[in-house]
């Protein structure tokens, strides 16, 4: 053996005895051989493990893919050069080595020069190195396929990071991770839109909790996430920088340590603001359809009772008009009769003073003192009786009449609380006690039905606020008149439960009630505050009363400010000049 | 109703729910507590349209919320249609112990004006 291939022999073999088996045995040995050959360039050429032909020069950083066509020159010597040339080696001569055994099919050493061409000797020293060089070989090979399985798997990774970047930055919801203490870590540009940021910086290092309107749900997410793993179409309320909530939906994923603790949170949030918006239309159109049908429900019930009073009211007219008729002259009659029986009485008088002696038997037997002692009584009571039956029927009259009535008149208020506590007394009388104490008054400009129409709600109300009380005494109504400048002064007080604080300033509103069921319909304070306060331009007021309940005060001004009196405007100033003075 | 009541807190882990009959005499009550979300509204909701029938003859409902954790605007669309249907069958229904996660979510929603509210039952007596 030539010498010096005897020396790369001894060298291969302490390599292999040292374990030497990588790439840097293999150049240091490879460099000798291609020294003692006198190579200018060299090539080992393999086949990888999809089948494909390589060849991994020193001067190229990748191996190059070679096609069957290109490579199969290799099994045909004398035409290495031109396999050679393929891979850019201008040599003039080649010697090829197959260095292959049964597991690395195809697997060639080359080398080129150009002074002179190799020759059988040094064909045959590289050949006797063979066996020896195998290991080697068969590390270089192996250290060939996994760098390039290292490399494939580094772009491969790098092409599904420029994926994820992609997904990151492009995705239209938002994506983001905090660490253990929920501080952010990544976000993405659609999670600062989301959030109504322009700049990372004003995210990043932020704890998430700040950014959801309910602290305890993003708590909720968190205890959930730790325990589960993950969290599912969790829906949050983000709160943007401008305070401005945004309803979401996330799902989150926890990454652990070796150890099993949270890490990571990787969190996708979608916001779902238009699907919830309309949703809330839904709900709220239905509430508020509940409520219209509830209300038109108790508008109907109202209605009803309105004809109910109103058909009341034509029958009591009815009634007194026809009472009223033959009433007058049963008082016509009665009162030609008391007179007949005064003149009886007068005539009796004198037929006893004249000639006693002949009545006597007749005053006796007939008990005729009695019988005009009785004439007397039962006439006087017929009298009141009838005294009574007529005012009842003028006060129906006059009720009915001014319940009609909504232009604007003179009115009498002090003769206006007289005739509705008529109307109202069987609602009162089981239950309080009136006390009436009606000031001087001039008559005002005023709608007399209405006026007394919120007089009787009024009214009413105390009645059955003190009836609502279960108490065992009466209750007690003050009705007070005064002037005040230049208005009317009306207020009716009670020592009922009174109104809560807390409920007056809702007492007008429609349909507000603090009765129970079927006993009110929330519309007659209401009414009576349109009343006075927009039909009359005065005011309706509650506060506590001193005798332990409510006191509602109605101000009505003397003279009505906007509308013109069609009747009685100069009977109206002149009583209020002479109420002045 | 108790059959059906058991029968859903067995089958629902995240909710739970209890009935009072006697905690105030004019209304039934239930006590709600866990997380009122999409997966758990729909089979709460059934269960509380069922009760308002029992509820007719009590006088009213209460929910008594103070015991949720978590709801979801799905949770709080249950009260609406509760409420709707409460209407109709013209029976009153509150709300008892609101808690922040529950009137953050109504008032999001603009919804809080359409309920009433109870702090204690007693305020029915």
């Amino acid at each position: 053996m030539n010498p010096e291939v005897a020396a790369i022999a001894d060298e291969v073999s302490y390599a292999l005895a040292n374990e030497e088996e990588d790439e840097k045995a293999y150049e240091a040995t490879i460099l000798r051989i291609a020294a003692v050959l006198g190579a200018q360039g060299r090539v080992f050429i393999y086949r990888d493990s999809q089948g494909d032909i390589r060849a991994l020069t020193p001067g190229q950083p990748n191996d190059i893919l070679l096609t069957d066509d290109q490579a199969s020159p290799l099994s045909r010597g004398d035409e290495a050069p031109v396999f050679l040339a393929t891979l850019g080696f201008a040599f003039a001569y080649a010697l090829v080595i197959p260095v292959a055994r049964n597991a690395m099919d195809a697997c060639f050493m080359a080398f080129g020069r150009n002074d002179r061409p190799f020759d059988e000797d040094n064909a045959a020293a590289v050949a006797g190195l063979i066996p020896r060089l195998s290991p080697l070989i068969s590390a270089r090979y192996r250290l060939a396929r996994s760098e390039r399985a290292r490399r494939e798997a580094e772009r491969a990774l790098k092409r599904n990071e420029e994926r994820l970047e992609r997904l990151f930055e492009e995705s239209h919801d938002m994506i983001y991770s905090v660490d253990n203490d929920d501080t952010i870590i990544s976000i993405n540009s659609a999670g600062l839109a989301l959030l109504g940021l322009r700049e990372n910086s004003k995210a990043i290092g932020k704890e998430f909790s700040s950014f959801v309107y309910t602290g305890t749900d993003r708590a909720g997410l968190l205890k959930k996430v730790a325990s589960q793993g993950y969290v599912d179409n969790f829906e949050i309320i983000l709160k943007k920088a401008s305070g401005e909530p945004v309803f979401c939906i996330e799902s989150a994923y926890c990454f652990r340590d070796a150890s099993g603790k949270t890490s990571e949170i990787l969190g996708f949030i979608k916001d779902i603001s238009e699907r919830i918006m309309q949703e809330r239309e839904l709900w709220k159109t239905n509430m508020e359809l509940a409520a219209t049908n509830s209300k038109l429900k108790e508008a109907e019930v109202l209605m009803v009772q309105h004809e109910k009073l109103a058909s009341i009211g034509q029958l009591a007219a009815g009634v007194a008009h026809e009472i009223n008729n033959p009433l007058s002259f049963l008082m016509s009659n009665h009162t030609v009769f008391a007179q007949f029986a005064k003149t009886i009485r007068s005539a009796w008088e004198a037929i006893l003073a004249s000639s006693p002696g002949a009545v006597e038997g007749i005053k006796d037997r007939f008990d005729i003192a009695y019988v005009l002692s009785e004439m007397d009584t039962m006439l006087a009571e017929t009298n009141d009786g009838l005294t009574r039956i007529m005012a009842i029927v003028r006060n129906l009259k006059s009720f009915a009449r001014e319940e009609m009535q909504t232009t604007i008149v003179s009115y009498d208020i002090n003769k206006g609380i007289e005739n509705t506590l008529i109307v109202a007394r069987n609602e009162i009388k089981y239950v309080a006690d009136v006390e009436l104490r009606l000031g001087e008054l001039p008559e005002i400009e005023a709608s007399a039905g209405e006026i007394n129409q919120v007089l009787l709600n009024l009214l009413v109300n105390s009645a059955q606020a003190i009836e609502g009380q279960k108490r065992k005494d009466r209750g007690h109504i003050v009705i007070a008149t005064k002037g005040v400048g230049d208005r009317a002064v009306c207020e009716i007080s009670d020592d009922g439960p009174g109104v809560p604080d807390e409920l007056r300033h809702r007492i007008f509103d429609p349909f507000f009630t603090t009765k129970g069921p079927g006993k009110g319909t929330g519309l007659g304070l209401s009414i009576s505050y349109d009343l006075i306060v927009k039909k009359h331009m005065g005011a309706l007021s509650v506060e506590r009363s001193s005798l332990g309940g409510a006191l509602f005060r109605i101000e009505l001004p003397f003279l009505h400010p906007a509308v013109g009196i069609e009747d009685g405007q100069d009977n109206v100033k002149g009583a209020l000049q002479e109420y002045s003075a | 109703m108790e059959a059906s009541l058991a029968a859903l807190n067995t089958k629902i882990s995240s909710l739970h729910l209890d009935i009072g009959k006697s905690a105030a005499p004019q209304a039934l009550v239930i006590a709600v507590s866990g997380s009122l979300d999409t997966s758990t509204s729909p089979p709460f909701l059934e269960f509380a349209k069922n009760a308002l029938i029992d509820a007719e003859d009590v006088g009213g409902l209460i929910l008594d919320i103070g015991a949720i954790q978590y709801i979801s605007s799905t949770g709080v669309g249950s009260f609406t249609a509760i409420l709707v249907e409460s209407q109709k069958r013209k029976l009153p229904f509150y709300l008892c112990h609101v808690p922040n996660c529950v009137s953050s979510v109504m008032q999001v929603l603009g919804f809080q004006a359409f309920f009433s509210y109870l702090e204690s039952y007693g305020e029915l007596k």
